[in-house]
């Protein structure tokens, strides 16, 4: 029993001086002896030595215990250690159900932070209307994965609520009613309310979330950003004001920007950067890290009826844009530290005006895919704001969202939904959103009443 | 693979990977070091070529999906080399995931043991891909899984979030 408080200890725990005692299984013998000569009680090298040797058998005995789990686990666990936390949240939750063991790795606020970080393909997309000022959900299928408990967000105290901006499982939403912005997971219904920004963002604000679910960011702590008009309507610079939710407070910059309008729809987070498109074909992006904005023209030089959008995907944080003419759907991408935009992928459009007699025939399909695994489109799409890990750009066509993925072509289509018409110029409110089980962290006023009285976020 | 280009720098030495029925596997270090296991395993005991080190694997890697492993692991030893090289490669990798149930388990098992990232993530995201809309019960057959609840137990869980379930 006295040598079970030594089996922590390191290879080596009475250090160079107690050599003697310090054997492997190889020169047990000659140490003894050696021992022997050198200590004054045999006794007592015989006890060290003793109790070693059984803290060294120990130790081997659970490290050949834990090379047999490794060889023997089930499969079910190398499963649920290394396929959980691809999964959104809607499975997840489902598949807590699974057995014990899958219930307990679940609900570690670890595995929550490892599941926002590792799953980033787009669950569906939020609509909201401006006529009635209500908010839906569209999921791609399979619904079952994609599935939100309150897709209308009337968990809120606030009616209507505008979904404003999305990043990696957390909403930004507004109430134009009250002034009111509330970050949310509408996956696991915890919502917190941010405090009221020091500039008047106006009924429609430019804001953008930007949450990063980084390897050290275990509170998911995350930033809004705002851009607002100076001095009054019409002068067409735009100043920032940022939240964020580690220092629990706004802050104005003195960055400003000429912009003439920013479409407060268009607002996505690349890299920590907040992007919006405006009305002078420009990219206006805003770093609230280094207080930098950066403008850039958009791709197209002088196609000005293009229709076109910004987004993000993939790993790398990269700003994209999706312009489409009435011959092509264009892909570029920004590059980094520049003005200058990159073309990444390319759709023909192909309108069957050419091909007028099978024109009744083929009226169904708005794209197909051709021999070489290229997509073609029969009618023009609208392009949509997308952000997501893959390499996914999502496009409005004929009334349904369509989702396109670059690098394996793979097509998926989200329900029908029923918007009217495409306002020209400016797309309705979508927010492409991925359903992650990240935690709402409390803004840090909330935290600080909350510390008196109830805990917050309030989860339902 | 048939374009395996002979490398000065380590292409000498050989490493024998045996299945636990009784196949052996002879890759060179560039492929046994695609794998965290082996390579970890190799720094300590070492090899060489008219010696080489015979490494027994325990019995649920079996040959067949040792096979599609050293496959992977030779493709991605040799590198994408040129720009179509790496876009070949990824049309591999995209094919290599195209695997029936078992099979597909099997080989996420055998990328898990002998750490083979990149591999890993690829069957995981197909395993993802597969059970995301599976039912609880689905999922445990699909896994043998047999349920260590009670049923007061499950039932707290069902009740916790209803919707999933629907």
């Amino acid at each position: 029993m006295e040598s079970s408080s030594h089996l922590f200890l390191p290879d080596r725990p009475e250090g160079d001086d107690d050599h003697h005692a310090d054997t492997d299984d190889g020169d047990n013998e000659a140490a003894d002896e050696r021992g022997a000569e050198a200590a004054e009680s045999y006794d007592d090298v015989q006890y060290l030595v003793r109790r070693n040797r059984a803290a060294a058998r120990k130790r081997l005995l659970a490290r050949i215990k834990l090379i047999h789990y490794e060889i023997h686990k089930p499969l079910a666990d190398t499963v649920r250690d290394h396929v959980l936390f691809l999964l959104p949240a809607s499975s997840i939750l489902r598949l807590r159900a699974v057995s014990r063991s899958w219930a307990r790795h679940v609900s570690s606020p670890i595995f929550a932070h490892t599941q926002s970080r590792a799953h980033r393909s787009i669950a569906g997309v939020f609509f909201g209307s401006s006529d009635d000022a209500s908010v839906a959900y569209v999921p791609f299928p399979p619904a079952a994965a994609h599935f939100l408990p309150d897709p209308a967000l009337s968990f809120f105290p606030a009616s209507p609520i505008a979904v404003c901006s999305s990043s990696n499982g957390l909403l930004l939403c507004y109430a134009p009613s009250s002034g009111d912005f509330f970050v949310c997971n509408p996956a696991t219904g915890a919502w917190t309310t941010v405090p009221r920004p020091p500039r008047n963002p106006g009924l429609e604000p430019a804001a953008v979330l930007i949450f990063v679910p980084g390897v050290y960011n275990f509170r998911s702590d995350y930033t809004i950003v705002v851009g607002f008009m100076i001095s009054g309507a019409g002068s067409g610079i735009f100043g920032f004001q940022t939240f964020s939710s580690s220092a629990g407070g706004w802050w104005v910059s003195n960055a400003v920007c000429a912009a003439e309008c920013l479409f407060p729809d268009s607002g996505i987070s690349a890299g920590g950067v907040a992007f919006w498109r405006t009305t002078m074909l420009t990219v206006v992006g805003y770093d609230p890290a280094e207080d930098s904005v950066r403008v850039a023209h958009w791709p197209m030089n002088y196609a000005v009826e293009a229709r076109w959008e910004i987004g993000q995907m993939g790993d790398g944080g990269r700003l994209f844009c999706t312009a489409v003419t009435e011959e092509v759907v264009q892909v570029h991408k920004l590059l980094p530290k520049s003005d200058q935009w990159a073309l990444v992928a390319s759709m023909d459009l192909k309108k069957r005006s050419n091909t007028d007699s099978e024109e009744e025939e083929e009226e169904e399909e708005a794209w197909e895919v051709e021999a070489g695994g290229q997509l073609v489109f029969r009618k023009r799409p609208w392009p949509m704001r997308f952000q997501g890990g893959e390499l996914e750009v999502l496009l409005w066509v004929e009334g349904r969202v369509v989702g396109v993925d670059l690098g394996s072509k793979r097509v998926r289509v989200a329900a029908a939904f029923g918007w009217p018409t495409w306002a020209d110029g400016r797309g309705a409110k979508y927010v492409p959103y991925i359903s992650t089980l990240a935690e709402v962290p409390p803004s840090a006023a909330a935290a600080l009443a909350s510390s008196i009285a109830t805990p917050s976020p309030q989860v339902r | 693979m048939s374009e395996g280009t002979k490398e000065p720098d380590g292409g000498e030495e050989k490493v024998v990977l045996k299945t636990h029925d009784g196949q052996e596997f002879t890759v060179d270090m560039a492929t046994a070091n695609q794998s965290g296991t082996l390579k970890n395993l190799l720094s300590e005991v070492g090899s060489s070529s008219n010696n080489p080190q015979v490494i027994p694997l325990p019995s649920s890697i079996t040959s067949r999906v040792l096979g599609k492993v050293v496959e992977y692991c030779q493709r991605h030893a040799a590198g994408g080399g040129r720009r179509g090289g790496m876009q070949a490669l990824e049309q591999f990798d995209e094919e290599l995931v195209e695997l029936d149930k078992d099979m597909l388990l099997d080989v996420t098992y055998a990328a898990a043991f002998l750490d083979v990232p990149r591999l890993l993530d690829l069957t995981s995201q197909a395993v993802a891909d597969a059970i995301k809309n599976m039912s609880v019960e689905e999922v445990r057959h699909y896994f043998g899984v047999v349920s260590d609840f009670t049923e007061e137990e499950e039932k707290v869980i069902r009740s916790e979030c209803p919707w999933a379930f629907e």
